[in-house]
């Protein structure tokens, strides 16, 4: 040991959801290891503990503000599993439409305040006010699209941030028809929105192409759920594939354990996950839009497969490279939009059964497992019944950025292990944030917490001391 | 226009709802960049330091660890106002149902380690014992309340302190919002959970389905009432409850459901109370307040007993009695 030679870098990221830390080490000046940090929690497993089980789908979209949705959701399965029920056709339809609605709205939210400013801006205090006084449009019409999704969350939700409707059994009460009416026409207003946004955001990643493919792929294990060789967007297996999409584990909601390990550090409140026969880093897994859009054959939808195909074309039928997720994040968006079109379109949204009354518990586990914008979420619940009410025993939740925590750091690594950090300190920043931003990490979700670093200032220590102070 | 006024973001440990209303409150009030120019927010602006000085910092989130409590305060001394926005930030919110729990425990379940371990080698990662709001730790001058903000909301109050003007205060409770109708309440049981039978035209207290409406503020225009929901407090309870000592959310509500049922709200109350209890436990009163300053300071609200109980209080008395 020579403790003298070593350093250890904190990099506090900004222009993502929540605060994480980037821990760079090095020795004689040559990087050693990039670690991800979150720092801090907020315990929500825990404080389930004894709560009723009816009570999850209000508590767990506290867990992230912004796709709360998606917890809404993932909740709601797990209870139904747990009361047993099979949720009547419309009440999966409408909590459909909630998933496609936070998907669409995170995407593109994501693009105009994080992924824009940071691609196509430079100098310092990039944002996207800065962005909107060099391109408003995008931004604008990009804003239309966020509104967009957070009205479908409204719509079939109850309400846009935590969302209520959803329960075990179905969901409270459906939309009314006023309401499904005037969303049907405002999705009809918003093609044209859509198709413009498309195609200036597209424009805009062609115009970076030679940034996106600087940055090398890591990862070896890829995972999104599916139905078959079709992605799902709201339930389905947990499919796990390596680089040339060979099928690495193909698992059951419940099961999940057989595929999925997690691990904890005393240096992170994030507790990582790889491929259950595998060590941490290496057996990392990446999900999110990159994974699912490599996964699936095809969508279905016409315009979100014409966009694929063009996507394939350009970058090959499997494309791992971290920064493609901006690009996957627009195809995505597409294929949401049409999917909500086509619920809209159907008669069971309209009319028939949405709730089945639920009474006592009939699986002690419950396991719901949906795709959140940034990839898989799973909701694990282990109940008992106290005062004849069915209470959490046990919970887990796995976010998706929990999963991505070990990716990013395998990405980071594959793109900095080795290098001198003389030849690399001027730029650190600005490339180990591009990697972690194009994850859109929400470290809300990943620690059940968010908090912001109070600057972007890179601290160098020697010892534990501070030897040097940079501030980008 | 007179000269702009600078504006500070501080997330703690919050979800990232209540940026996403600033932001939603920018989207439909784009005037408010007229007012306020932005000098940190980390989740929109890089490359931010926390500001010498500034006019109104908006504070996010529960404060659960050292990192937080340094922030907290150091903001503090820089900033000229300080508005607490969202549950979290203003009465500890849904992370607040922690401190029901011993942090030792948390520790120990969730990452199987010991307090001492959990960032031993990172001094800002060290948990705090019990979460806490940030009117616990500095003075605040303004609370927006709802879980999530409502963006309205948040732009009145940045107007108003824009033009030197005092914020209004909410008085009403969301019952005054809400659309359903009551009816003559003959309950026998209480329920918790909306079933297939509830119709959705008619109050729900008067149906025996538990709703929080009488005792929450308004201003969310009794919006999970119109999907369907009971209201479960999200907004945090009225101005009474939190200006007189000796009301506390579940009798608040016993007394008004006695009111309702033609009982004398003041002498029978506490029948009702202990219906109440027998269907709803008490943590779900305080979904959004459990940890809140205002309600650990009533000397006989439940949400201190609820607390001493869930972290076995009386158990670790009588051990120290037995040594």
């Amino acid at each position: 040991m020579h403790p003298k030679t070593k350093k250890q870098i904190l990099l506090d990221m900004t222009l993502i959801e929540g605060h994480m830390n980037v821990i760079v080490d090095t020795d004689e000046g040559i990087i050693k290891d990039v670690r991800v940090q979150g720092i801090d929690s907020r315990y929500f497993e825990k404080f389930c503990e004894g709560m009723a089980i009816d009570d999850l789908p209000k508590i767990t979209p506290r867990i992230c503000g912004l796709c709360s949705a998606s917890h809404h959701v993932a909740s709601a399965m797990a209870v139904d599993h747990v009361y047993g029920v099979e949720i009547p056709p419309r009440a999966k339809l409408i909590r459909r439409a909630i998933n496609y609605g936070i998907i669409l709205n995170n995407h593109v939210i994501h693009l105009i305040m994080m992924g824009f400013p940071d691609l196509l801006l430079k100098g310092k205090n990039r944002s996207m006010l800065k962005l909107m006084t060099v391109d408003k449009e995008l931004v604008q019409e990009g804003m239309k699209l966020v509104k967009l999704g957070h009205e479908a969350v409204r719509v079939f939700g109850g309400r846009d941030i935590h969302p209520v409707r959803a329960m075990g059994g179905g969901v409270a009460k459906p939309p009314t028809e006023t309401e499904l009416k005037l969303f049907k026409e405002m999705l009809e207003k918003h093609e044209e929105v859509m198709k413009k946004f498309v195609k200036m955001a597209l424009d805009k990643l062609a115009s970076v192409e030679d940034l996106i493919k600087s940055y090398p792929n890591g990862n070896k294990y890829f995972g999104a759920v599916v139905q078959g060789n079709k992605s799902d967007y709201y339930e389905g297996k947990l499919k796990i594939v390596d680089q040339k999409g060979n099928v690495v584990k193909e698992v059951d909601p419940i099961d999940y354990q057989k595929a999925l390990k997690e691990y904890t550090f005393d240096w992170t409140y994030i507790k990582p996950v790889t491929v259950v026969d595998e060590e941490y880093p290496e057996g990392a897994i990446r999900v999110g839009p990159i994974s699912r859009i490599n996964i699936i054959d095809s969508f279905g939808t016409p315009w979100a497969d014409e966009l694929l195909e063009n996507f394939r074309q350009k970058f090959g039928r499997y494309a791992w490279d971290p920064l493609l997720y901006h690009e996957a994040r627009v195809i995505e968006s597409v294929h949401m939009f049409e999917m909500l079109k086509e619920l809209i379109e159907m008669p069971e949204m309209w009319e028939g059964e949405y709730l089945i009354d639920t009474n006592g518990m009939k699986n002690e586990r419950g396991v719901g497992l949906t795709e959140a914008p940034r990839g898989i979420l799973i909701h694990d619940v282990t109940a008992t019944e106290k005062d004849g009410e069915v209470v959490v025993k046990k919970f887990n939740i796995i976010t998706p950025t929990a999963v991505n925590a070990a990716a990013i750091e395998n990405d980071l690594k594959k793109f900095l292990l080795g290098k001198n950090l003389k030849d690399v300190e001027q730029d650190l920043y600005r490339m180990v944030s591009s990697v972690v931003r194009s994850y859109d990490p929400c470290m809300a979700c990943a620690t059940h917490s968010v908090s912001k670093g109070p600057s972007m200032v890179i601290r160098i220590r020697e010892k534990g001391k501070e030897v040097r102070v940079i501030k980008g | 226009m007179s000269e702009k006024k600078t504006l500070a973001v501080l997330p703690l440990g919050g979800c990232g709802g209540c940026e996403y209303v600033i932001y939603q409150a920018i989207a439909e009030r784009p005037e408010i960049l007229d007012m306020y120019e932005i000098v940190y927010w980390p989740m929109v602006v890089e490359n931010t330091e926390l500001p010498e000085k500034v006019d109104v910092a908006i504070y996010e989130g529960v404060v659960n660890n050292y990192g937080h409590l340094k922030k907290a305060l150091e903001m503090r001394k820089r900033a000229k106002i300080v508005i607490s926005l969202g549950m979290c930030a203003s009465f500890s919110g849904v992370p607040g149902l922690s401190a029901y729990f011993n942090i030792r425990e948390i520790l120990k379940d969730l990452y199987n380690m010991s307090e001492k371990e959990m960032g031993k080698d990172y001094d800002f990662l060290k948990p705090l014992p019990a979460p806490r709001s940030v009117p616990e730790v500095v003075p605040v001058d303004y609370i927006i309340s709802h879980c999530p903000p409502i963006p309205e909301h948040v732009y009145v109050t940045l107007k108003d302190i824009y033009e030197g003007r005092e914020p209004k205060i909410a008085t009403k409770t969301v019952c005054a919002e809400c659309p359903l109708k009551m009816k003559p309440m003959d309950v026998k049981k209480w329920s918790t959970k909306t079933t297939k039978e509830i119709d959705h035209e008619t109050c729900y207290l008067s149906q025996g389905l538990l709703c929080l409406g009488p005792v929450t503020a308004s201003g969310c225009g009794a919006r999970c009432p119109r999907a369907g929901i009971p209201c479960y407090g999200c907004a945090g309870p009225t101005r009474d409850i939190l200006m007189y000592d000796r009301e506390d959310i579940p009798t608040k509500l016993a007394k008004e459901i006695a009111a309702m049922k033609g009982m004398d709200p003041e002498r029978d109350y506490k029948k009702v109370l202990n219906e109440l209890l027998k269907v709803y436990e008490p943590r779900r009163f305080y979904m959004f307040t459990l940890q809140s300053i205002f309600m650990k300071s009533k000397p006989f609200s439940l949400a201190m007993q609820t607390v001493l109980k869930g972290r076995g209080f009386r158990m670790e008395m009588k051990k120290r009695a037995h040594h």
